[in-house]
């Protein structure tokens, strides 16, 4: 059984169905909307990558197939262990084996069919690292400070 | 950006000041930096505690503008004042700008041990995106994230605000501290004026969360009920605002009863709050609202919206109402008719600012921080 974790330099937060990681050391952002953002929340819990489907399938209606769910799950798992956002070599959070059924996903967004996870990276949101997002930003357009 | 560092023996704490420079409008959190230097400085001189400004920015773009304004408004902060985050025994960050280089200071902050005190002013953002410009919310909620990550202490200015941060479920750092803001006009005394006239002042930036719509129909429900009437409005225009402006601009009495000021110096608000005798904060939600404790200083019995974070600061002439224009008006009626209740002083910027400090010094001695 593979048990993954959240790197220690990285801010992690959840709201309104989507996480955004932020890499201290790196200095590099990402965001996780929705089926990511669950799987994201299922390795900060500790629960093993093999049980990650059977909570996906309890939560999401599925199109797929489970062999082509399965193995987006294990991609998006793969692309956030090469970018650095994840380790291996953890214990799983005990009881987590035996409680595998009482797992639910936190319940701040609606969900319905499921969706390939991916990863916005830097570039779609730097411009957001830039300013300051109260006073910079207008209706026009914004930050008001690059225009200027 | 070519600034020399301070050299002393003194333990430093460093302010982050880049929102003050280069901020497009004069805000509330560029006055809170403002205050900060200016009461702050002197106060921990005394204390053998040197206060230095900081810019710590990541983008390119905006250490350069930075480096522009500091030419142009530096006379208070000469370069040679400026400090860098890694030679701090403390840093306070009181601005809400993505652009901080937050890598920086958490590097900074764990190596040297350097506890970072930030202030929080509010969630609205996350709480009203409908009240913000797309885009609000997700550069807001990273500049939130970034600062709850770097930061040891949190400010905030109300058990609201406290509340709705650990609402969000997001980890924390150890404290949060509620100090309220305060006011920055001294006092003043209302000239009399004719003991029928309503004379109305609100201030704060038009935008569709404040309620200058919600005062638009209080004054015409007034004047419909044959009330002499006058309603100043101060304030620069803010977000999604052009719908309210129309409405203000399009009145009928628009220049004569109803007048706005949106580029107002201290000196107009101190002018209009001369002639006005109530204030009212109308708005549907805040992080604070400093125009309360700012109209009880300049003489003006307040009313301001029923909403808790309003409330919790309940005091002498603060008056609640809730944001219906027909209770509102009536509110007004029967306010006016209220004698003023004498030798209350509002909360003021430099309580604010010294409950600041206490803060920012329990942490720098790893000591607890006396009641306020």
């Amino acid at each position: 059984m593979t048990v993954l974790k959240i790197k220690p330099s990285i801010a992690l937060e959840r709201l309104d169905g989507e996480t955004i990681a932020i890499d201290f050391e790196s200095g590099s952002f990402f965001g996780f909307r929705e089926s990511a953002a669950d799987i994201i929340w299922l390795i900060s819990e500790r629960v093993e990558v093999e049980r990650f489907f059977d909570v996906i399938q309890r939560h999401f209606r599925a199109t797929d197939d489970a062999g082509s769910l399965i193995a987006q799950i294990n991609t998006f798992v793969e692309d956030l262990t090469n970018l650095g956002i994840v380790e291996t070599g953890v214990s799983p959070k005990e009881g987590t084996e035996l409680d595998i059924r009482s797992i639910s996903l936190p319940s701040d967004y609606e969900r319905d069919v499921w969706r390939s996870p991916t990863i916005d990276s830097n570039d779609s949101l730097k411009d957001l690292l830039t300013i300051d997002p109260i006073h910079d930003v207008t209706e026009g357009g914004w930050p008001d400070s690059r225009k200027n | 950006m070519n600034l020399s560092s301070a050299s002393t023996d003194e333990p430093i704490v460093g302010l982050e000041i880049s929102q003050l420079l280069l901020s497009n409008i004069k805000t509330g959190v560029g006055q809170v930096i403002s205050h900060i230097y200016e009461y702050l400085q002197p106060y921990w001189a005394s204390r053998g505690v040197k206060l230095a400004p900081m810019i710590c920015q990541t983008h390119p773009m905006r250490i350069k503008l930075t480096d522009a304004f500091l030419s142009d408004k530096g006379e208070r902060f000469q370069p040679t004042l400026f400090v860098e985050p890694e030679e701090c025994r403390a840093i306070i960050l009181a601005g809400i700008d993505n652009g901080v280089d937050f890598q920086r200071l958490r590097t900074a902050s764990s190596r040297n041990e350097t506890p970072i005190v930030a202030v929080i002013y509010d969630l609205l953002p996350l709480q009203y995106p409908n009240f913000f410009v797309e885009g609000g919310f997700r550069a807001f909620r990273i500049y939130l994230q970034q600062t709850l990550a770097v930061a040891e202490r949190i400010i905030v200015s109300t058990d609201k605000v406290k509340t709705d941060l650990h609402k969000l479920g997001w980890k924390l750092p150890k404290e949060v501290h509620v100090v309220p803001l305060g006011s920055r006009m001294s006092p003043q005394t209302p000239r009399l004026i004719g003991a029928n006239q309503i004379s109305i002042l609100c201030v704060s930036t038009i935008e569709p969360r404040k309620g200058h719509d919600l005062l638009l129909e209080v004054f015409d429900l007034l004047t419909s009920w044959g009330k002499d009437v006058i309603m100043n409005f101060i304030g620069a225009t803010g977000w999604m605002a052009d719908d309210l402006i129309e409405k203000i601009t399009g009145h009928s009495e628009f220049g004569s009863r109803i007048r706005w000021y949106p580029f107002a110096d201290d000196a107009t608000l101190r002018e209009c709050a001369l002639s006005a005798n109530i204030g009212i904060m109308p708005s549907a939600g805040e992080g604070f609202g400093l125009f309360i404790e700012e109209g009880l200083s300049m003489g003006l019995k307040m009313i301001a919206s029923d909403i808790p974070e309003f409330l919790e600061r309940s005091q002498p002439n603060l008056y609640f109402s809730a944001r219906d224009p027909y209770v509102l008006a009536e509110t007004v009626l029967k306010i006016h008719e209220t004698s003023w209740v004498k030798g209350h002083q509002p909360r003021s910027m430099r309580d604010f600012t010294y409950d600041l400090s206490m803060i920012v010094e329990s942490v720098m001695n790893n000591s607890d921080v006396p009641p306020r």
